[in-house]
């Protein structure tokens, strides 16, 4: 056969699959050495002066100018703003992102310690108080078994601290990976060439260095070899205490019989040289015994470890970046969701989970350009610490197109009307400058509407502390932890969820010591920061502070000051505790009235008042942040966009290019209904095929009609019935063999994606591997 | 009764009828059920008879099957009929409704429906007298089936006497029912037909779920028909190619416009890449023209490599093998695929590296030759300096990749949906037509099931035409090609130099190795004008070259 196959541009060839380019800048150098064929020379060297031809022709614009920030508002945004939302990207990250890594750290650190302290305490000798120190009679091997839970993208993380850790308390750390510990000597060589770094041997220095990965320092043409082990072990003379610490951190990657022979060998030397091996575990303890035989167990001094710890460490994270609103950005009940949906429902990653984050921080200062506005909002300094917010002024005029989209946002128009509302007149003065002056509205409207913002964040936060409090004196059942409260934060009314009513009950149930606490706990999450802005919830009419202090005076002294205010009156101390019972919701919530002598009728109003109090605090604090002016910008809204970037759904893409092509392709042609058809209506519209349809469009649809098995001729025969009908809409129909072309390229393509398969069973047919839509 | 087919046969067009498995709708048949179920109740007493139970029972089995390929049959007519419809299982229920309402004359569907009814008749009157098979009474209805209506309803009358014939020889009170509803013409609905299925298919012999199990137990044969490619005329890949070249693109002016959407997001994947995510593209429709045209424009910064998945002889290790001379500049490499995967990422992760970052872009990340290797692409993924853009195609690409494997990718994904046609991707294809042709791929998988020494046998072969084609490269190199033949072996000279390597002992058993290629369309082999035989491989001498490298 002679190859008639013409390939389509430069980097398509028959016989190479693999093509170099190089920076123009490096072209020059990489002329002088041609590649090595001599066949091949030619033809490399005329394709890489097409290559750079073909460069020339694209590079209309430089897609990497900017870092890729291109200007907004229909290219009208002006380059300032441009720079500015880059610069910022850069500086909410930066910090953000240590920020994170710190807490995950910070959580991951108790569970290493007690890893350490294992290490640390293996090996030593039992002491007797008659022969002085014995040694364990039994060859057994340190193990740790370390549950470290699913989500093992987190799981490099974890173990890199655990090797730091045990680093720093003089321990030899060897880090083995599944994919280069396929066999029993592939392991002994990635260990020992780890120990030799370790220890010094080979590289000269005395300093253990650290080889990381599979790659170590490498001897040629020696066998690896445990006893070379102890002999390096006795040269090197370690520091007293000193432990190899051999760590797998994907137990269920190994092979069972490696581990198992490695641990044989192990427990031969582990008089000698005292090795630790650390198991890290993604899903049950169980998996040690299933995979190990009993003896290699039995030679195992195993202790469990739980590491898994990425609730507690996205409660914390969740509580730094989006309660105490370390970012600017936050994000709105539906994005937060998915989110959150991703991390609980999938696999409690926290990668993941920054992932996601980041790539939505990375489109808001992409695409959103009111995100220079954050430059006017800091909280984060550089080392990732929360400061004090602060409102500053813009570094940058806003151009028209931007105030523009500020004044048309809902929120801002609502914020217009609330002025016009409550100030009357000058309310109204205020509005109309505000809507006409551009300056105006950039230098004093905008400042106060971020002061809402930040002061509604903070009583926010405030609120979110208060309902933990109040959790904390419930039972233990019904805590919620952070994440979901703040889902409930944001997604909910605070009269309508079920938490808060639940919340409320829970207040209402208290009597008087207990409600003394709780009021003291809120005293002090008050006073705990200092610069607490609380103007946004006291323009809604509701102090904060003189609130607590009116229900801690009721609480202290419930029958002076009733008896003050008028209450009380003309009841007497020996009401029946049954009369106590006034309506369904005491029944409900305070059972124990009908009980309880120990209260008396003051005190349970007083009671009654403070539970008032409390509710219309969190009432306020909790407010819905639809509320805020411009919340449409610094609350996160596309959480389709993250969807489909992190949850994509490749097959159902295919499916719809193909089954509903006017998704993709908005044409006029292959909608059905202005075709003929009187009595055929738009749903069925979907299922006709047009032969005005792209070409494997029509054999999926034809092949959707089949069952398992498909004759190729026959489904060739409904194709081509289907394209001849090109003739009412193309100069000439298709010949035979174009419609054969065709169709073989479309099954071709078919099989290509893996909708069908070809079989042996049954001659030129296919099988159809998916169903439905 | 075949011969009667084949007297039908030649007034019809072949490529219209024969399609009466396409339209295969399991709905439409239980929806037919259901109509029995209900009808079942009040006709069955009065009409059924023992007999009938009996010959009933008999049929049950293939029943089903007969019942599905008339209704498909009905519908493919329909495909005929109303030129636009082939929503196959509505269009049956609507012509079901309307055949009660239109005349006969007006209508061509409701005869195409009336149809399916009457040949479900037939068919049935056929087993129960014991005729052979279910599948010749489909294919025949297949060869008989109309291109248009008028012809349609004068090949219907003749249908009908024959129908009668054969339905007098084996039965009784049903024939009538099947009679009945012949003479009512054109009108008569499909109601009716299927009415009288029910009777076959639940008859009295016991209650409907029986017949729902029997159905779900019966393992039954293929119901597809036996056409084979082989009606079609052949046509080689070459002349495939030629043709598509030429074939206009649908919905032009629409797929310019989401191309041009496409690439308005270049800027943005830029920021992505520069943001340490890798990006995996996804969609129907070849995506290489899109992902090259960007990897050009990313490679005026930083090196950029492009890795062509769908490649079917792909050597990875190769691949990375270049990446480590040409780009980081490391020489005479060894080692695993996974070694030197962690070697490159071990310098890019390196603070005294010379080049910065680098690009890989991979077609196809889920081509046949990469699939076990995405641990060892996770490892470059997973260094902050090399940015990683991928394409995938096959519907469940995803699955190839486990958890810890995926947040080394750290995939972000993007819908690059073109509508291009995989031309390149499926070109290493053999489009299964031209059977003298056959890929290096398939060469491959033949190669892979012989022992040592035929892959030796084969390995002869192969070098001496390498040899050769370099000679001719070298002698005739600027002279026009001389028809750029492949060069061929003689038969003698090939069995010499196997003899000689101790590869085959005799003659006989070179023939067999011979053979077994011959078969497998490895080798070919030509006699001259003057007798001797010539063998060759119909592969050109780089293919055979990348053959040969990936068979140590």
């Amino acid at each position: 056969m002679v190859d008639t196959y013409k390939p389509m541009d430069v980097f398509d060839s028959m016989t190479e699959c693999t093509f170099i380019l190089k920076p123009t800048t490096q072209q020059s150098q990489q002329q002088k050495q041609q590649p090595q064929k001599k066949s091949r020379a030619k033809s490399a060297a005329g394709r890489r002066s097409s290559m750079a031809a073909g460069r020339e022709d694209n590079a209309d614009h430089d897609i990497s100018a900017n870092g890729g920030f291109v200007p907004l508002l229909q290219g009208k945004e002006p380059v300032e703003s441009m720079e500015l939302r880059r610069r910022l990207f850069a500086d909410m990250w930066t910090p953000l992102e240590h920020l994170l890594s710190e807490t995950e750290k910070r959580v991951n650190n108790e569970g290493v310690t007690e890893v350490c302290d294992f290490v640390s305490a293996s090996y030593t000798r039992v002491e007797t108080t008659e022969k002085g120190q014995l040694a364990s009679p039994f060859a057994e091997i340190a193990t740790a078994v370390v549950f470290s839970g699913v989500n093992t993208g987190d799981h490099s993380n974890l173990f890199q601290s655990l090797q730091d850790q045990l680093y720093e308390n003089s321990h030899y750390v060897v880090m083995l990976e599944s994919q280069y510990c396929t066999s029993l000597p592939n392991m002994l060589k990635s260990m020992l060439e780890q120990v030799a770094a370790g220890l010094g041997i080979g590289t000269g220095g005395g300093s253990k260095g650290r080889a990381g990965g599979g790659t170590g320092v490498g001897f040629k043409g020696i066998p690896y070899d445990m006893s070379l082990l102890r002999i390096w072990w006795d040269e090197a003379t370690p520091r007293k205490g000193s432990r190899i610490v051999v760590i797998l951190q994907d137990f269920e990657g190994f092979g069972p019989l490696v581990v198992d022979d490695f641990i044989r060998i192990a427990a031969n030397y582990c008089q000698d040289v005292p090795i630790v091996v650390v198991f890290g575990l993604a899903t049950s303890y169980e998996c040690v015994h299933q995979s190990l035989t009993k003896a290699s167990i039995s030679m195992l001094n195993v202790e469990r470890f739980n590491l898994q710890r990425s609730k507690q460490c996205i409660d914390t994270v969740i509580r730094s970046v989006f309660v105490e609103s370390a970012s600017v950005l936050s994000f709105g009940a539906e994005a937060y969701k998915s989110l959150l949906d991703q991390f609980l429902l999938y696999s409690f990653s926290i990668t993941g989970f920054v992932k996601k984050l980041k790539f939505a921080i990375m489109d808001f200062f992409y695409a959103q350009p009111l995100s220079v506005l954050s430059a006017m909002v800091s909280r984060l300094d550089q080392d990732g610490n929360c400061a004090t917010f602060s409102i500053r002024e813009c570094p940058i005029r806003l151009c028209q197109e931007q105030i523009e989209l500020i004044r048309m946002q809902r929120s801002v128009q609502r914020f217009f009307d609330k002025k016009v509302e409550m100030d009357g007149d000058d309310g109204r003065k205020y509005t109309v400058k505000a809507l006409v002056d551009d300056d105006f509205l950039q230098d004093s409207v905008l400042p106060e509407m971020l002061r809402h913002l930040v002061s509604y964040r903070q009583s926010y936060s405030l609120g979110i502390s208060m309902v933990q409090a109040i959790q904390d004196t419930m039972p233990e059942a019904q805590h919620k932890p952070l994440r979901t409260l703040h889902y409930y934060g944001i997604s909910q009314l605070f009269d309508e969820g079920t938490h808060w009513k639940t919340l409320s009950a829970a207040i209402r149930r208290m009597k008087v010591p207990e409600m003394e606490q709780l009021l003291t706990r809120f005293d002090s999450i008050l006073n705990s920061s200092d610069s607490l802005d609380l103007q946004y919830v006291e323009t809604s009419g509701t102090d904060i502070k003189s609130l607590l202090q009116q229900a801690r005076e009721l609480v202290a002294n419930p029958d002076q000051t009733l008896k003050d205010e008028g209450y009380g009156e003309g009841k007497t101390l020996a009401d029946a505790p049954s009369k106590r019972i006034r309506t369904r919701t005491d029944m409900d919530n305070r059972p124990f009235l009908l009980f309880d002598n120990s209260s008396t009728d003051q005190e349970l109003r007083a009671l009654d008042i403070c539970c008032g109090y409390i509710e219309s605090i969190l009432r306020a604090c909790l407010s819905p942040y639809q509320n805020v002016p411009l919340y449409e910008v610094f609350y996160y809204r596309h959480s389709f966009l993250l969807d489909t970037t992190f949850s994509a759904q490749p097959r159902a893409a295919v499916q719809t290019a193909l089954g509903k092509s006017q998704y993709y392709i908005d044409c006029d042609c292959c909608n059905g209904s202005s075709a003929v058809g009187d009595d055929d209506r738009d749903d069925e519209a979907d299922e006709r095929i047009m032969p005005s349809m792209n070409d494997t469009s029509i054999a999926y649809r034809l092949h959707q009609e089949c069952g398992r098995m498909i004759n190729l001729y026959d489904w060739y025969s409904a194709f081509s019935s289907v394209v001849e009908q090109e003739s009412t809409f193309m100069p000439k129909a298709p010949s035979q063999s174009e419609i054969q072309a065709r169709f073989l390229r479309a099954s071709e393509e078919m099989r290509f994606l893996g909708f069908i398969k070809s079989t042996q069973r049954k001659t030129d047919h296919v099988v159809r591997l998916t169903w439905g839509h | 009764m075949s011969g009667d087919a084949e007297n039908h046969t030649p007034r019809r067009a072949v490529y219209t009828s024969s399609r009466v498995d396409m339209g295969l709708t399991l709905t439409a048949t239980k929806r037919g059920r259901k109509t029995l179920l209900i009808d079942n109740s009040h006709n069955t007493p009065t009409r059924a008879g023992a007999d009938i139970a009996e010959i009933l029972k008999l049929s049950a089995a293939v029943d089903a099957e007969d019942k599905e390929n008339s209704s498909e049959e009905a519908v493919s007519r329909l495909n005929l009929a109303g030129q636009s419809v082939y929503g196959f299982q509505k269009s049956v229920t609507r012509g079901r409704g309307r055949g009660r309402k239109a005349s006969g004359s007006s209508s061509t569907r409701g005869s195409v429906v009336n149809k399916a009814a009457r040949g479900r008749g037939r068919g049935r009157g056929r087993r129960g007298a014991g005729v052979s098979s279910s599948a010749s009474g489909s294919r025949r209805k297949t060869m008989s089936s109309v291109p248009d209506g008028s012809r349609g309803d004068e090949y219907d009358e003749d249908e009908e006497e024959e129908d009668e014939e054969e339905d007098d020889d084996g039965r009784g009170v049903d024939n009538d029912a099947a009679n009945d509803s012949q003479d009512d013409g054109e009108n008569e609905s499909l109601a009716d037909g299927m009415l009288d299925l029910g009777e076959d298919a639940y008859g009295n012999n016991g209650p409907a779920y029986e017949r729902y199990f029997q159905d779900l137990h019966t393992t039954r044969g293929s119901k597809t028909s036996d056409n084979t490619l082989s009606k079609l005329p052949p046509l080689s890949q070459a002349e495939c190619r030629s043709i598509l070249a030429k074939v206009p693109t649908k919905h032009k002016n629409e797929l310019e416009l989401l191309e041009s959407l496409h690439r308005k997001q270049f800027s943005q994947w830029f920021f992505e890449l520069a943001c340490g995510f890798n990006l995996v593209f996804y969609g129907y429709g070849s995506k290489r023209r899109m992902i090259n045209s960007l990897a050009t424009r990313l490679s005026t910064k930083s090196p950029t490599v492009i890795v062509n998945g769908y490649f079917p002889t792909l050597n990875f290790k190769q691949t990375l093998e270049r990446i480590l001379s040409e780009v980081v500049g490391f020489g005479d490499t060894t080692g695993s695929v996974a070694d030197l995967a962690s070697l490159i990422h071990g310098y890019f992760e390196s603070d005294t590296r010379e080049v910065d970052n680098m690009y890989i872009v991979v077609h196809n990340i889920d081509g046949p030759c990469l699939r076990k290797h995405q641990a060892a692409l996770a490892v470059l993924a997973s260094s902050k300096n090399i940015s990683l853009l991928a394409s995938i195609d096959h519907i469940e690409a995803p699955l190839i990749w486990d958890s810890s494997m995926i947040t080394r990718f750290n995939w972000a994904w993007h819908d690059l949906t073109t509508f291009d046609p995989y031309t390149v991707e499926t070109s290493y294809e053999n489009y299964g037509t031209e059977s003298t042709e056959i890929g290096p791929r398939g060469v491959l998988h033949v190669l892979a099931s012989l022992t040592e020494n035929a892959k030796n046998v084969f390995r002869i072969l192969a070098e001496y035409q390498i040899a050769e084609s370099i000679m001719d490269d070298d002698a005739a190199g600027a002279q026009k090609k001389t028809g750029s033949k492949v060069p061929e072996m003689p038969y003698n000279g090939y069995f010499a130099a196997c003899r000689d390597q101790f590869l085959v002992s005799s003659e006989l058993t070179f023939r067999s190795q011979l053979t077994e290629f011959r078969d497998h369309k490895v080798i070919q082999s030509r006699h001259a004008t003057d007798g001797t035989e010539f063998v060759h491989i119909p592969l050109d001498a780089t293919t055979l070259g990348t053959i040969l490298e990936s068979m140590d």
